[in-house]
């Protein structure tokens, strides 16, 4: 049943990555700004165009770069070439899209990795306290810091901590990545404050959920039976609301990975981190059409996965569910 | 957003009632008793209330220069100091209330519009047609949506329409899932039986029964949606894509301001913290409608 | 220590410094401070507000890429931080038979980072090269409208013969954006994809890495013809926001930082921030509102002159760059020879404004100024002032690609854009006004303006070899210019600045914000403080 149900659900991703990559090619149709002029240098943030491209160069480089064909023609090839494995070549840089999003992974990787186990951290023994402990001041504090991380944009954190750790206090660079084989020590510290600043996000979202799905356990029949055997509080919500909560967890935790993926171009492009969503969103700018293509792709690719992972998780821990409905 | 409707929704399933019965219930009614409600309602009709009138109030010409008074720190003349063009901070952000309020609430508009049907209609089809939404809702979801909204604004110049669509498309997917889930749930009473008993067709059955139905779980939605909404305006804005002069915005006056954290740190705080006690007002009412809403609707949110 | 650079008689006194240096250094007596002796080693990281797209000598040679580039690939002339050509590849050239044959007589000795001599061969069909269409080189434009012929009369001796006379023609192929010299045969026809292994060129440091979108790093070359460098490697690093560039030069993630902001620079010299010095770009940053002659309103001189007295140049200048811009009705090297007997500036006249525009019969449609994101408080008090006057003014601000799109389709009545700060003004102006024949493209004329006596002036500008006589020509091209009310200048906004760190010794940018200013100084004289 949960085998059949499993299939099922990997079948369904697929037109929803079908979808994805018609809407980014739709998109390209729409955009206004010319890949070739931006390759050649006639266009860019502060420059002037001087001269008209001549009309043979410009012919001649669409040709080469595969843009003189239809839409529907590039978008075959773009999909024959995908199913290959092979994203194609980025306008701008003259290198592999693959090759391209290699390089950015692993930032992102240890980012999305660092600030959910910040994020889980912080949420899950606070989101116990402040349970068990009613209006203490754990549980004060725990909603403190869930309005903390709601209400305050991350920018505007990110802001003020790079103004205090790195500038004034001198303890964490402001920009940059390292990688953890060559500089470990760089490495944790280039990634200390972009994943706090997320993982504190994180953190909000999670014991907003988490504390308040306790509450509701504990009112439950099964911990009052529990209880009357007279076990203690944190010894009922560790053993058997958290595993409870876990179901919930992990569904929070799966659309969490998403905006990650997806969401943390603000933070990456204030720390200058190199990682996907920072190339997506230069090449959004570069117009650099087969790396867009290739990172929404990859992105999506991502997500439907996690998605479909939580799903089966889901479906695993908790039987009630019904296989019949998606 | 009217006041009445929202004390009404968790009683809207039980059916209606006589308005006398109305007022005493509507006393003793949690969000009235709940002290998140009463905050977060009260931020939000003074935001109501400046998005119209906000340069109205303000002190000073929320726009012109005035270069004498350049990076003046707070002071009784200027409340929350000058910017760089000697520009009064304190009016300029009563002025961009309203920036942040119209995005806002076309951006949940536009989601409500286009993600209300959708729900409807997949959970009430049900078979191929619902496959084939929720497999597009699938991919919008997995589509990075902040990332399009980026995308968007930057090619079609940051209008206002254009924030509106960029800003709500992320949050379809929302709304249809909650729709769905409230429309398959109901399909299934008693009610809708003795409805489709008595030859009602299934468009009437749909508007006139499952759908006010459903308003509870949507309405609850909606406060967090305005926080969100509120965020993304704000972070496009930032990453100075946002909004344009003349239009003031709270983001745009960050992005400005980091340039001069230290020499005016003003600049910074203040646009942060009306960003932050603005998108508190929306969370705290959302908060208290979602407990008001009761364990029904908690119960059923646990299940994307 | 560097305050002598900003003096107009630097040329001569670095020139003797390093002459009575080199003389005390062969005396072996070389008396000065330890601390100040250049040290040898270290890896410098600049902070860049771009990248380098591709490391390809010939493509996308603009901006910010074309001065990391500067680091490996040379020009057989450039600019120096005066406005003065010097030779680089070249030592010296000269015109014949009326400035149709120009020879080049190249350096000696000159080593390409694979240890190849430079030759003229090299320098033929690196030229060649760039004009094949095929090839998709920027400067594919300039020398294939310019140049017939070109070829090697001796080892050391490249000739080009034009199609036209031009006297200007070493200025015109200045810099990496028209040409560098790389070995002959070192890239394939149409080759593109460089990938890592970018030929080899002629700079003080050879290619050693680059991942795009964030760094190039660059190490040192013994052999370069200027002498070896200090510094082992250089790292240029994208940081695109000014804010976070300032930080990273504050924290000491890097040691020289790209175009900080005026009151960036003003807080290091007021002395609330320490550890480093600033010095601005130069005359950067020139600003001007272009009108479309195409467009139904503004084809009406009324209309121009009428919207150009509603502005306030003074204050607009001032708010948009805290004090710091040069207003200017005509950019023009400051203090140069072109710099004089320009016509002068017209103050804010409301009144007339309005009469002017009852005259031209306006009746408050819409006119659409473009601008690009960044320029927000440029655009946002010329709408204040220009509605004061009676215009309807819509702005519509947009990204750098969706601008120049609607640039090329003149969809705009006003436009603001980045204008010239060339030190040969003549021939700037002309390529940004001169006549566009009908439906070709506007490239740099963007508002499609034409006046044939401006044109001819051009002309004859680009022909004169004498500097005061080209003046003349430009101060009556000047004169055309703003009586037509071709465009309003602001003049320059100068709001780039570098700033680097104190363990930085020897560092200069030029005066166009170059890293490279050329023989006085720039990263092949850099050093770090131990």
């Amino acid at each position: 049943m949960l085998l059949r149900y499993s299939l099922r659900r990997l079948f369904e991703t697929i037109p929803t990555l079908l979808i994805i990559s018609l809407v980014v090619f739709a998109l390209i149709l729409v955009v206004p700004g010319d890949p070739v002029l931006h390759m050649l240098g006639y266009v860019g943030e502060d420059i002037k165009m001087q001269e008209a491209v001549d009309p043979q160069v410009y012919a001649q480089m669409r040709a080469r770069l595969g843009l003189d064909n239809s839409i529907p023609v590039q978008f075959y090839n773009w999909l024959r070439r995908t199913a290959q494995g092979d994203l194609g070549i980025s306008l701008n840089h003259r290198v592999a899209v693959v090759d391209l999003i290699v390089e950015r992974l692993p930032a992102t990787f240890y980012l999305a990795l660092a600030a959910l186990a910040i994020g889980v951290f912080i949420a899950l023994p606070l989101g116990i306290m402040a349970a068990v402990r009613q209006n203490s001041w754990v549980d004060h504090f725990a909603n403190g810091l869930v309005i903390f991380g709601i209400v305050t944009p991350s920018f505007w954190v990110a802001l003020m901590a790079v103004l205090l750790f790195s500038v004034h206090l001198g303890w964490l660079p402001s920009i940059g990545y390292a990688s953890p084989r060559e500089n470990p020590v760089q490495f944790i510290k280039h990634l200390t404050l972009p994943a706090f600043i997320l993982g504190i996000d994180i953190a909000a979202g999670l014991l907003r959920y988490l504390r308040a799905d306790f509450l509701g356990q504990l009112r439950q029949d099964y911990v009052r039976a529990a209880r009357s055997k007279g076990l203690p509080e944190w010894v009922v919500l560790v053993k058997h609301a958290l595993k409870n909560s876990l179901v919930a967890t992990i569904t929070v935790l799966g659309l969490d990975v998403s905006r990650l993926l997806g969401g943390s171009t603000i933070i990456e492009t204030m720390f200058s981190y190199p990682g996907i969503s920072y190339l997506l969103l230069q090449s959004i700018y570069a117009r650099d059409f087969p790396v867009v293509q290739g990172v929404v792709l990859f992105i999506a690719l991502i997500v439907v996965t996690i998605n479909y992972l939580t799903d089966l998780v889901y479906a695993f821990l908790n039987p009630r569910i019904q296989y019949g409905q998606a | 957003m009217a006041k009445r409707e929202v004390i009404e929704l968790p009683h809207s399933s039980s059916g209606k009632f006589p308005a006398a019965e109305t007022f005493e219930k509507a006393k003793s009614h949690p969000l009235v008793r709940d002290k998140r409600a009463i905050i977060g309602f009260t931020v939000v009709i003074v935001a109501m209330f400046l998005a119209i009138w906000g340069s109205a109030v303000a002190p000073y010409d929320p726009s012109e220069p005035n270069t004498v008074v350049r990076f003046q720190s707070p002071s009784l003349a200027y409340w929350m100091g000058t910017d760089e063009a000697g520009r009064d901070i304190l009016s300029r952000i009563l002025a961009g209330v309203s920036a942040s309020m119209t995005v806002a609430t076309g951006a949940v508009f536009v989601a409500l519009l286009i993600g209300f049907p959708l729900g409807a209609i997949s959970g009430y089809a049900g078979g191929f047609v619902d496959s084939v939404i929720m497999r597009i809702m699938d991919g919008v979801v997995a589509f990075p949506s902040r990332l399009l909204a980026i995308a968007l604004v930057a090619f079609s110049g940051a209008s206002i329409p254009a924030l509106w669509f960029a800003i709500a498309f992320g949050s379809i997917p929302g709304y249809a899932r909650i729709v769905r889930g409230e429309v398959l749930g109901q399909k299934e009473l008693e009610y809708v039986d003795a409805g489709r008993a008595i030859g009602e067709n299934s468009l009437a059955l749909l508007v006139r029964h499952i759908l006010p139905n459903c308003m509870t779980s949507v309405m609850v939605r909606i406060p967090l949606n305005f926080a969100h909404a509120i965020t993304a305006e704000a972070s496009l804005s930032f990453l100075g894509l946002g909004l344009v002069p003349p239009t003031i915005s709270w983001g745009q006056m960050l992005n400005k301001a980091q340039g001069y954290m230290e020499v005016a740190p003003w600049l910074a705080i203040f646009p942060g913290l009306a960003l932050a006690t603005l998108i508190l007002g929306f969370v705290l009412l959302s908060d208290a409608m979602r407990d008001a809403g009761g364990p029904r609707y908690r119960a059923k949110s646990t299940r994307r | 220590m560097s305050t002598l650079r900003l003096t107009k008689g630097f040329h001569v006194v670095s020139i003797l410094t390093a002459v009575v240096l080199v003389a005390l250094g062969a005396a072996g007596a070389i008396g000065q401070d330890k601390s100040e002796k250049p040290v040898r080693g270290g890896h410098l990281i600049v902070a860049a507000s771009k990248s380098m797209d591709t490391p390809h000598p010939f493509i996308g040679v603009r901006s910010v890429s074309e001065y990391i580039k500067m680091a490996m690939f040379q020009s057989l002339v450039a600019y120096d931080d005066k406005g003065e050509l010097h030779g680089v590849l070249a030592t010296e050239w000269k015109s014949k038979q009326g400035n149709t044959v120009w020879e080049f007589k190249l350096r000696k000795g000159v080593k390409f980072h694979n240890g190849k001599e430079l030759t003229a061969d090299d320098v033929v069909w690196s030229t060649h090269y760039i004009m094949d269409s095929n090839n998709g080189a920027s400067g594919y434009g300039v020398l294939s409208r310019a140049v017939k012929e070109v070829k090697a009369t001796a080892k050391d001796t490249v000739e080009f013969t034009l199609k036209t006379p031009d006297a200007l023609f070493p200025e015109a192929i200045e810099g990496l954006s028209v040409m560098s010299v790389i070995p002959a045969n070192s890239l394939a026809p149409k080759t593109m994809n460089i990938g890592p292994q970018p030929p080899p060129g002629t700079g003080p440091f050879k290619f050693e890495g680059w991942t795009p979108g964030q760094t190039t790093i660059v190490a040192r070359f013994d052999d370069y013809w200027g002498g070896s460098p200090y510094l082992d490697r250089v790292t240029f690093k994208l940081i695109a926001q000014e804010a976070a560039r300032f930080n990273a030069l504050r924290a000491g993630d890097v040691q020289i930082a790209e175009r900080l902001t005026p009151i960036q620079a003003q807080q290091v010299k007021k002395g609330s921030v320490s550890g480093f010095q600033v010095k601005s770009a130069g005359t950067t940053g020139g600003r001007a509102l272009v009108y479309n002659f195409t467009s139904p309103l503004f084809k009406n001189p009324l209309m121009r002159q009428a919207f150009g007295l509603s502005l306030d140049r003074v204050a607009i200048m001032d708010q948009a760059t805290l004090g710091v811009g040069t207003p200017r009705v005509i950019n023009v090297p400051p203090g140069s020879i072109f710099d004089k007997g320009l016509p002068q500036a017209t103050e804010r006249d409301l009144s007339r404004a309005r009469e002017l525009l009852k005259k031209a019969g306006y009746t408050g449609t819409p006119v659409n100024v473009l601008g690009r994101r960044g320029h927000e408080d440029w655009l946002e008090p010329i709408q204040r002032m220009a509605t004061e006057a009676g215009f309807n003014i819509k702005l519509v601000i947009v990204e750098s690609n969706v601008y120049t799109q609607r640039e090329q389709e003149g969809a705009f009545d006003i436009v603001f854009e980045n204008t010239g700060s060339s030190f040969e003004p003549g021939v700037s102006y002309a390529a940004e006004l001169g006549c566009i024949p009908e439906g070709g493209a506007r490239g740099g004329n963007i508002g499609l303006y034409c006046n044939k006596e401006f044109d001819r002036l051009g002309r004859e500008y680009a022909k004169e070899s004498d500097v005061k006589k080209r003046a003349e020509h430009f101060r009556q091209m000047a004169k055309i210019m703003l009586d037509d009310a071709a465009l309003y200048i602001f003049g320059y906004s100068n709001d780039r600045w570098f700033g680097w760190s104190n363990k930085v010794v020897g560092f200069s940018n030029n005066g166009q914000g170059y890293f490279d200013p050329g023989p006085t100084g720039g990263l092949n004289k850099t050093s770090l403080k131990k």
